[in-house]
């Protein structure tokens, strides 16, 4: 299996795969339309588009896009944009669901009500990929747990692994953040470390990126502030983040709502390759 | 090697941290800086000698690189997971500290998110700071909650609709706990390769030496302790 490591190799696989099915929610802000626009003429997507009637055509107009042969649910309740997004994902209608512009919370809510009722009651969690230097370096969970027990992190390191392996990774090199430090030693975050490494057969360093050889493949957080932080490191460094929630019925892409176009598209290209690979279609690439 | 020393030094020798740190209390010398002793160790004599650790804060100075400004990091080393009380001591420090640099600070009080969310206290400690700077109970512009990409970022501020004027022109990032702190500032020296150097606040010029921070940079830590006297 090809090794998807940076957004290069997903831009290749995407194009490759084409047309996913895709439903967007909300896309009612010309920023998103312009993405799923641009992802629809690449060839990554086909959009389903869910929103408020008036605001969706409205953000398609505004940037040029002829939509009348996509499929649309117009609603203009937000809570039941995102659960018709759940809906459509679990009964398997779409691969892939994209957040638009609409509250991150209501999308993970609606998707871990739909996950418990309908899919393997998988620990949600947000997986970033961020492409540091020509690679990807992922970390999680950047946005449901806000404080999570060392059993929850062990399930969120699991799930994240389970996405590398996806990717073609064999044996990602985890690093477990904990501000243990000469002062302070005993910190709960290293306490829920050495537990998850018992439990785990990993390679796992417990630390900080100084206590690394070199990048790791995954960087799991002990905290929702922390992982937030370090998502979003896109705003300091010269790095590019995708974010996504595994369910077990396909991945949901959450864009920021302050991410431009170009940065959307290649997070809709990484949800239509983990979305395939998910899958196993047999298609050849 | 000691002769030489003592031509361009003056040594003294000092068999205590507590003589050390009587040195520097009673103007002897401006600045003491930790030696040998291992960092727990420092501590617990400081403590004796009345140095709270409560007040104390180490404050990170970066050079950012892509903004190209000083960019100042709190708490960095000290409290685990400061209090709102606590962290409304940091912030005082760090204020009167970014003064010395001629610098009106302009301060972000970070949280994962940039709304107040009763279910995560970072949040509300960040808009509690922001409204004691409202009401002048702090000397400086203190905004919050914001997360990290409606601090750096005035689009995205915008876009996010909670414009002010700390973003995409702030000076401190105020962390919410030791794990974001850490991450985030190794995240910056690592994969930003941001120089920096600390600064320990709330107490008599001292340097110390987390093991983070480059030995290349320490006549910096000891040039922003001496900013302090």
């Amino acid at each position: 299996m090809l090794k998807i490591d940076s957004l290069l190799s997903v831009r290749k696989e995407a194009a490759k795969i084409g047309g996913l099915r895709l439903a967007v929610l909300s896309p009612e802000d010309a920023e998103f339309m312009k993405a799923f626009k641009e992802a629809y003429e690449i060839g990554y997507i086909t959009p389903v588009l869910v929103g408020d009637k008036r605001r969706v055509l409205s953000a398609a107009e505004e940037v040029d896009f002829d939509v009348t042969s996509f499929q649309k649910v117009f609603e203009p309740d937000r809570e039941k944009i995102v659960h018709i997004g759940a809906e459509m994902l679990f009964s398997r209608t779409v691969d892939v669901v994209s957040k638009g512009q609409i509250p991150t919370s209501y999308v993970y809510r609606a998707m871990m009500k739909e996950e418990k009722e309908r899919g393997e009651g998988r620990k949600l969690a947000v997986i970033t990929l961020h492409e540091v230097k020509g690679r990807f370096v992922v970390i999680t969970d950047t946005g449901v747990n806000i404080n999570p027990d060392w059993k929850a992190k062990l399930e969120v390191l699991k799930n994240a692994i389970f996405l590398l392996n996806v990717l073609g990774y064999d044996d990602p090199r985890v690093l477990i953040l904990s501000a243990s430090r000469e002062i302070e030693e005993d910190v709960k975050s290293k306490r829920d470390a050495e537990s998850i490494r018992n439990k785990l057969n990993a390679h796992i360093t417990i630390g900080s990126l100084i206590d690394c050889q070199s990048l790791p493949d995954i960087v799991l957080v002990p905290n929702l502030d922390t992982g937030n932080i370090l998502a979003k490191l896109d705003f300091f460094l010269n790095v590019t983040r995708c974010s996504l929630l595994l369910t077990s019925c396909g991945p949901v892409t959450v864009p920021s709502r302050s991410d431009d176009a170009s940065h959307i598209v290649d997070e809709v290209a990484v949800g239509v390759v983990v979305a395939h690979r998910l899958k196993g279609v047999e298609r050849e690439i | 090697m000691k002769n030489l020393l003592q031509q361009v030094f003056r040594v003294v020798e000092v068999g205590e941290v507590e003589e050390a740190l009587r040195m520097v209390r009673e103007d002897e010398v401006d600045v003491l800086v930790q030696g040998s002793i291992t960092i727990p160790k420092f501590f617990e004599v400081l403590g004796k000698e009345g140095v709270r650790r409560e007040n104390l804060c180490f404050t990170l100075v970066f050079e950012d690189l892509i903004r190209g400004k000083l960019l100042f990091v709190a708490d960095a080393y000290i409290h685990d997971f400061p209090s709102l009380e606590e962290k409304f001591g940091i912030c005082e420090e760090v204020v009167d500290f970014v003064k010395l640099f001629g610098i009106k600070p302009k301060v972000a009080a970070l949280a994962a998110i940039e709304t107040v969310n009763p279910a995560i206290v970072s949040t509300i400690d960040a808009a509690v700071l922001s409204k004691m700077s409202q009401r002048r109970q702090i000397d400086a512009n203190v905004e919050g909650p914001l997360d990290i990409d409606t601090a750096l970022s005035k689009v995205a501020a915008k876009r996010k609709g909670v414009d002010n004027e700390v973003s995409g022109d702030v000076d401190v990032l105020l962390c919410p706990d030791i794990e974001s702190s850490f991450a985030l500032c190794h995240f910056l020296t690592q994969i930003g390769n941001f120089p920096v150097a600390g600064v320990l606040l709330g107490t008599e010029p001292i340097v110390i030496h987390p093991r983070f921070i480059p030995v290349e940079n320490k006549a910096v830590e000891v040039a922003l302790s001496a900013l302090r006297h």
